[in-house]
């Protein structure tokens, strides 16, 4: 049994309706997304933005409810827990978030920030026991004694996002869904950080949901790796293989518009960029998700939307002209 | 400033560059003594992390510094020293000789103003364009940094606008006074992948097709190496390290570029178990040594108390006690 199971998730907004009088309608952000995850293992998310990969990881977390199919945790459906369950159960679900600063209490020492899930997640624990597992979990992500008594606006950017890590870590947690983590970071402390999680995650056997828009991070942290266009999953695959050839042209299409630190490949790359605007949420395409964009795309995939189908390798990818599905 | 010779033929040549910034107990020096040229045609690149200055030194170019801050050293373009402009002069160079596009666009523009009348106001102040002329002026412009639909587009709010679309529009508002400089502050940081890609392949046309000089300021290695001819990268308001693109990639000297360097991921090549990792964080606090010195893994006795010179090698250029040696010896 997997850890974690996500199948055929839907989550939507609600909107106000068109009309004056009409009711209030759904706006689909996430349509059918299905996934397995191991202990030990990372799951990558990669897509523009409004792609739903930050709505997806949050309503894994039931931080958004979804509006159809299932998260089953551990064998559970999430949906089928009471509240109070589900409160207790977030100790083995948490969240880190792409802000390091603005997800921490600015009137919060550092150590009162990492203690205050315990009391939560762990009634029971005396204040002096809590403390010492908050100061545990800061030991781990690198933070001495002398930032215990720290407020955010005295942490840098890298220091903010480590409290952060602890904060997620001290209730002892199975998996961490990582949005965006290393986005505000400069470079060489975006390295410390990514580094940190694969430390973190071989001393713990922590589950990571790496949510990202930066491909080549993902690329060093997940095992494996889901892409998502406008709400849907249009590939996923395992690291190595979907690196070395990605099948969907929309992966293909991102791939070659991240630029690297390597002018040779940058010069053969001018000028190849896609054409076209990300489509709005609110007025998707019928059919593929990309089709109006898609450098190869035909009179079908406006019409008709590509399931995703299975490849050689665990693959799967949705596109009507992909060869070799088995 | 002797290991900058003055090349004749530079646009635009800055010499001994300083910005300070005053604050009620101390003074913040975020640009020290920053030399380069820029070349017509040419894109040249800023890397640098936060607080490297790497903007500042495009505000102090264009007379847009907090009123706090102050500058010295020279920028000559045409003749003129920038830094030393009446405000009523500077306005004559802001907008037709050179022009500035920021990270946001969305604050760039007025968002109760149709984006084509944004766009024909410059060229009826500037140039004295009749509304008419400087309408059309705009639409071609748009069509030129190719926004679909030109022609009804221009009649949109800046709302209307994606992102991408956003910049594009701006990157047309600095180029319609046909600019000798266009001065780029993290212009496709806050866009998608597939839209940055367009934008700065956009850039790097231009600027070959009418022969603007860019000065693009990122904060990204991979930006410079698909846009940029020639980089100059900054920490602690200082330049450790200027070359060719090919030549900085190929053979960075820098401890802190090589580190950089490493410590990106990337998509291709050989994977790495753990990156490569630069202890500490960037600091705003400095003494007199090399700024990079608290945090660099090579650095000696001298590095903390003597900022090491910018040396010339060919046209490699670093600032380094340790690497700067090897390379006289």
């Amino acid at each position: 049994m997997p850890l974690l199971e996500v199948d055929r998730l839907d989550v939507g907004y609600t909107i106000p309706g068109e009309g004056l009088l009409s009711r209030p309608r759904i706006l689909p952000i996430v349509r059918e997304a299905s996934f397995d995850l191991d202990a030990g293992r990372t799951l990558g998310i990669v897509g523009e933005s409004g792609c739903g990969k930050s709505t997806l990881g949050r309503a894994i977390l039931r931080l958004n409810k979804p509006t159809g199919g299932k998260v089953i945790w551990q064998g559970e459906d999430m949906a089928s827990l009471p509240a109070e369950t589900l409160r207790r159960k977030r100790a083995e679900l948490q969240i880190i978030f792409q802000d390091p600063l603005a997800a921490l209490d600015p009137r919060m020492t550092v150590l009162a920030s990492v203690t205050r899930p315990l009391v939560t997640f762990a009634p029971g624990l005396s204040r002096r026991d809590r403390e010492v597992k908050a100061r545990e979990a800061l030991e781990r992500v690198g933070l001495g004694p002398d930032f215990l008594g720290r407020y955010p606006h005295e942490l840098s950017g890298g220091q903010a996002q480590r409290v952060g890590i602890a904060r997620a870590l001290v209730g002892g947690p199975k998996l961490v869904v990582c949005d965006e983590p290393v986005s505000a970071l400069d470079v060489s402390v975006q390295a410390q950080v990514v580094n940190l999680l694969m430390d973190l995650q071989d001393q713990l056997g922590l589950a990571l949901i790496f949510i990202s828009h930066n491909l080549a991070v993902v690329r060093q942290m997940a095992h494996e790796v889901v892409v998502m266009c406008l709400g849907r999953v249009v590939e996923k695959a395992p690291r190595r293989a979907f690196f070395d050839r990605p099948l969907h042209p929309y992966s293909r299409a991102l791939m070659d518009a991240v630029p690297e630190p390597d002018p040779k490949r940058e010069r053969a790359r001018r000028g190849t960029a896609i054409t076209g605007e990300i489509p709005s949420v609110l007025n998707p395409p019928a059919g593929c998700v990309f089709a109006t964009r898609c450098p190869l795309v035909q009179p079908r995939c406006h019409k008709e939307r590509p399931e995703l189908r299975g490849f050689a390798g665990g693959r799967q990818a949705a596109c009507h002209f992909i060869e070799g599905a088995t | 400033m002797p290991s900058t010779p003055m090349t004749a033929d530079a646009l635009l040549s800055v010499r001994d560059l300083r910005v300070t910034f005053r604050l009620p107990q101390a003074e913040i020096r975020a640009v020290d003594g920053v030399s380069f040229d820029l070349n017509r045609g040419e894109v040249l690149g800023i890397v640098g992390e936060s607080g490297s200055g790497k903007s500042q030194i495009l505000f102090a170019l264009m007379g847009l510094l907090a009123g706090n801050g102050r500058t010295a050293g020279e920028a000559m373009f045409g003749g003129r020293n920038l830094l030393a402009l009446s405000p009523r002069e500077l306005d004559r160079v802001r907008g037709s000789e050179m022009s500035i596009v920021f990270q946001d666009p969305m604050t760039a523009l007025n968002p109760y103003k149709r984006v084509g009348d944004q766009l024909a106001e410059g060229l009826i102040v500037h140039r004295g364009l009749s509304r008419d002329a400087a309408w059309k002026e705009a639409v071609a412009m748009l069509d030129r940094v190719r926004i679909p639909d030109p022609v009804a587009r221009a009649k949109a709010y800046p709302h209307q606008f994606s992102g991408g679309m956003r910049q594009r529009v701006m990157i047309a508002m600095a180029l319609l006074m046909k600019p000798a400089i266009l001065l780029a502050d993290e212009p496709t940081t806050a866009l998608d992948v597939t839209i940055q890609a367009q934008v700065l392949d956009l850039i790097a046309e231009l600027a070959r097709e009418t022969g603007t000089a860019v000065i693009l300021v990122t904060h990204d290695l991979g930006v410079v190496a698909r846009a940029c001819d020639r980089v100059l990268v900054l920490y602690g308001g200082q330049v450790m390290e200027e070359a060719a693109i090919d030549t900085l990639f190929d053979r960075p000297r820098h401890p802190y570029t090589q580190g950089l360097l490493e410590a990106m991921p990337r998509l291709e090549g050989e994977e790495t178990a753990r990156l490569g990792t630069i202890p500490g964080t960037p600091s705003a606090r400095r003494g007199p040594g090399c700024p990079f010195a608290p945090r660099c893994d090579r650095s000696i006795a001298i590095c903390s108390q003597e900022a090491p010179m910018l040396l010339t090698n060919g046209s490699h250029r670093i600032a380094c006690h340790v690497e700067g040696a090897d390379a006289a010896a």
